[in-house]
């Protein structure tokens, strides 16, 4: 492959990554601050990130800033919140077109960046904080962005599961915190979290495109000297333990049809083991679910399995009608035990190797897709394993190692959102 | 089999591709791009969901088919005779889909190995319709909850709620998925005749993009692709007046803050001329009240808007909108706060500096959208298929784009008589 992935620690606990490759005609750097959180840890880690983004003491207001960006051949700034096992990521990053695009030899990349590097590090001040205004703007936007959840049924309901799945666990904390916390938060306490947020989260780097990097990993790691640091190391990998008995979680909403999630833990470590299953279970049009509840049985439109392998955790989530949930449910567990059974062909095994192989080929077609895949790997997994080595590794797993994946799965909770009048199912 | 071929250029992007007339009627359009381990095909026919009147050579009348059918017979084509298309797909590791659209319905495919296998498989499938009435009555099924999942989608129904809003009679209006009861009336005989129809090499195109080669994708073609006769395909749209069906449409449904969907209806455009028209609505769109403007500001530091907030431009046969959506506690004051700045923008003129800054951002969103044989294949595909047009008519077009232009086009696009708003907010 043309790529050419570099890596370098700059500071304590700080990790710079640099993916580069001519044919890549835009450029991406991230800066993602990885911590454990608290609710109130997580609302203010979120609040911050979304101040930054918006304007920095260069660029005093949200127009003015997103001015320069649209100048800079329609150059972004984008925050978002993660889960990476029991922390969460706050990101920051921008991206642009390559420079070699500016139709007036305009420099784009390294002013985008020094632009996202003044929003993190020379943030627009009033007092010795974010400004009040802007502060209370956001944070009002904050809260309604969690009351609106509901908009998006699917996404809300696979929310509301995961906070069950993990109850008690710090991987429980919902994304961006919640709306009880982030109404105590003052101006001054989500500043002192801000220079927190600096000090002690691990920070991971990623430059990633088709441009020449070498100017902006000086001006990167020219921020980053001075900075103060007191970091800890975070485990990531840790397996969510299994309940006694499956929680049962049912939510009544005026919808049409149900939203039915199934949760199922697992002892297993593996993340490529546990990815083909779930390819096999239902990643695929050519999976169990699919073929079975979907195209069979006619009991869904989507009805796909997804894992989370650093928590040990596989979700299932379907829309089915409300008379149809518990014909759903059962036929969901049957071909689960039939997958431990061994009732599967060599062929769907070796289909499923095929397609994992493919996408992970893919990877390289993408900047800010191999940027995720060496987070996922050297932060998360600790190990240095390019999807080429997931490749070889695939195509090594056996029949038995995909039954062994199959019989650890326990069900673990069932979210049910169903309409008004109907109750929940059990 | 004569070819002819024709390589399309961009000299401000140094790339290129390759448009074939191949002899069966199809266009087919190839974009080798070595460095990339990839390949994404799409082939497909000018038929969505407004396609719901229409008459062949053969037909004495139009005929007037259900609601939705076009989704539906996409549903359909991934069932052969003897077995079903994902189950060929997984042999070669490709990732297949479909859509449906308004004007358009697309089977695809990404691969990074066997392309030319997943090619084949593509090209079969699609010319081998098999529908019997056992296999469509289960498919009501699985559609039936895709409707009933769009239902419950609030900025899904905001938006198909806007559309009845601005059109009387185009069938824009209807939901592309059609309803649990026009579903009902599909039967295999009716799939049949809108595949006859529609299905034709000559009403299609074929786009891949990717790392392949242009000899073996037309070797593949000259085997593959069926020569059928021309059915010389007619299609009627009802007239639509210039004025809009009615100025608001308020449902309520489980949400948070209110969502809503402002749109401005004007005259359709064709060819070049759509392309154009497009770029200077999106751009006009963007110095009413896109993140740069003065409006925009206004409405976010009131709390009006928040960042939910999108503007886009709907077009194809017979349609053309521009729309402002977003989530908002006064719908109707952002409303009234765009067509005052729309009335502004008219009488004072453009903010010359923000239009430049404007233009260069579109430019820089053309560039992004050149970034992966996905969007390469698509681009390609729609721009041929659904405009005739070439893959860099865009960025073309948009240099040459000048601030008169924008004047000239503000008063067709945003006339203030031509506008409704849906809301859906709250039932609680």
């Amino acid at each position: 492959m043309a790529n050419v992935k570099k890596r370098e620690q700059i500071s304590d606990g700080v990790y710079i990554t640099t993916i580069h490759d001519k044919k890549f005609n835009v450029n991406t750097i991230g800066i993602r601050f990885i911590s454990k959180v608290d609710e109130r840890k997580a609302s203010a880690y979120s609040l911050v990130t979304r101040v930054l983004q918006t304007s920095n003491s260069k660029y005093t207001t949200r127009t003015k800033l997103t001015k320069e960006l649209a100048r800079l051949y329609g150059a972004g700034i984008s925050q978002s919140v993660f889960r990476l096992g029991d922390c969460q990521a706050f990101y920051l990053g921008a991206n642009c077109v390559c420079d070699k695009f500016a139709l007036e030899n305009e420099e784009i990349t390294n002013r985008v960046t020094e632009i996202l590097l003044d929003c993190i590090f020379s943030p627009n001040l009033d007092n010795g904080i974010f400004k009040e205004s802007d502060f209370e703007i956001i944070k009002r936007e904050l809260i309604d962005n969690i009351n609106n959840k509901i908009n998006d049924k699917r996404g809300y309901a696979i929310d509301k599961a995961l906070e069950t799945v993990f109850k008690n666990e710090p991987a429980g904390v919902p994304l961006d915190g919640t709306v009880e916390t982030l109404e105590k938060l003052t101006c001054k306490e989500a500043y002192d979290e801000y220079r927190e947020m600096l000090k002690t989260s691990r920070i991971e780097i990623t430059v990633s495109g088709g441009g020449d990097f070498k100017e902006i990993q000086k001006l990167i790691k020219s921020r980053f000297d001075g900075l103060e640091r007191k970091f800890t190391p975070n485990e990531f990998v840790t397996l969510s333990p299994l309940k006694d008995k499956p929680a049962k979680v049912n939510e009544r909403f005026d919808v049409l049809q149900c939203k039915m999630v199934m949760a199922f833990k697992t002892d297993i470590k593996d993340p490529e083991q546990l990815k083909l299953f779930s390819l096999m279970f239902g990643g695929l049009p050519s999976s169990k679910l699919f073929m079975n509840v979907r195209e069979k049985l006619s009991l869904c439109y989507y009805c796909s399995a997804n894992n989370m392998s650093e928590k040990g955790i596989m979700l299932i989530d379907s829309g089915v009608e409300y008379s149809n949930l518990d014909k759903a449910k059962n036929e969901i567990l049957k071909q689960l035990d039939e997958m431990a059974n061994g009732s599967f062909s060599d062929d769907e095994l070796s289909n499923a190797k095929t397609a994992a192989c493919s996408s992970l080929r893919s990877y390289n077609d993408t900047a800010s897709g191999l940027a995720t895949w060496w987070l996922t790997q050297l932060c998360v997994w600790n190990r240095d394993f390019s999807p080429e080595d997931a490749i070889e590794k695939y195509k090594g797993i056996t029949r038995d190692e995909i039954i062994q994946a199959a019989k650890s799965y326990k069900l673990d909770t069932v979210y049910i959102m169903s309409g008004e009048d109907k109750g929940g199912a059990e | 089999m004569s070819i002819e071929k024709e390589t399309i250029k961009s000299e401000r992007l140094g790339e290129s591709y390759y448009k074939i007339k191949h002899p069966s009627g199809l266009n087919i359009l190839v974009w080798e791009m070595p460095e990339f381990s990839s390949v994404y095909a799409l082939f497909g026919t000018k038929y969505g969901s407004i396609n719901t009147k229409f008459k062949t050579k053969n037909d004495k009348d139009f005929i007037e088919v259900p609601e939705g059918i076009a989704h539906f017979l996409e549903h359909k084509l991934f069932e052969n005779e003897d077995c079903d298309v994902f189950e060929l797909y997984a042999k070669t590791g490709a990732s297949g889909n479909a859509y449906t659209s308004f004007d358009q319905t697309a089977y695809l495919f990404s691969c990074t190995e066997n392309y030319k296998e997943s090619l084949k498989i593509l090209l079969d499938f699609v010319q081998a319709p098999y529908f019997t009435q056992e296999t469509v009555d289960k498919e009501q099924g699985i559609i039936g909850q895709e409707i009933r999942m769009c239902e419950d989608t609030p900025w899904r129904q905001v938006f198909f709620n806007l559309l009845r809003c601005l059109y009387v009679n185009h069938p824009v209006k209807i939901e592309i998925a059609g309803t649990v009861e026009s579903i009902a009336k599909i039967n295999a005989d009716l799939l049949y005749s809108c595949y006859n129809t529609f299905y034709n090499l000559n009403n299609m195109a074929l786009a891949i993009a990717g790392n392949i080669r242009l000899d073996e994708v037309l070797e593949i073609c000259d085997k593959h692709l069926k020569v059928k006769d021309n059915p010389e395909l007619e299609i009627a749209f009802p007239d639509e007046p210039e004025e809009v069906n009615e100025e608001m449409h308020i449902q309520k449904m489980a949400v948070g803050t209110p969502l809503f969907a402002i749109g401005y209806k004007s005259v359709p455009f064709d060819g070049k001329e759509r392309v154009k028209k497009e770029l200077e609505a999106s751009i006009l769109l963007n110095l009413i009240c896109g993140s740069t403007s003065e409006l925009y500001k206004q409405l976010y530091d009131e709390g009006l808007i928040n960042s939910n907030f999108y503007t886009e431009v709907d077009s194809g046969d017979g349609f053309f909108a521009c729309v402002f959506s977003g989530e908002s506690k006064s719908p109707q004051e952002v409303f009234k706060r765009i067509k005052g700045e729309i009335e502004r923008i008219k009488a004072e003129g453009i903010d010359s500096d923000l239009f430049e800054i404007i233009k260069k951002a579109e430019y820089g969103k053309l560039i992004s959208g050149l970034n992966s044989a996905e969007k390469c294949a698509t681009l390609m595909f729609e721009s041929d298929l659904l405009i005739g047009v070439d893959a860099f008519e865009n960025i073309e077009s948009l240099a040459e784009i000048t601030e008169k232009d924008i004047l000239e086009c503000i008063d067709i696009l945003f006339d203030n008589k031509k506008t409704a708003i849906s809301i859906v907010e709250s039932n609680s």
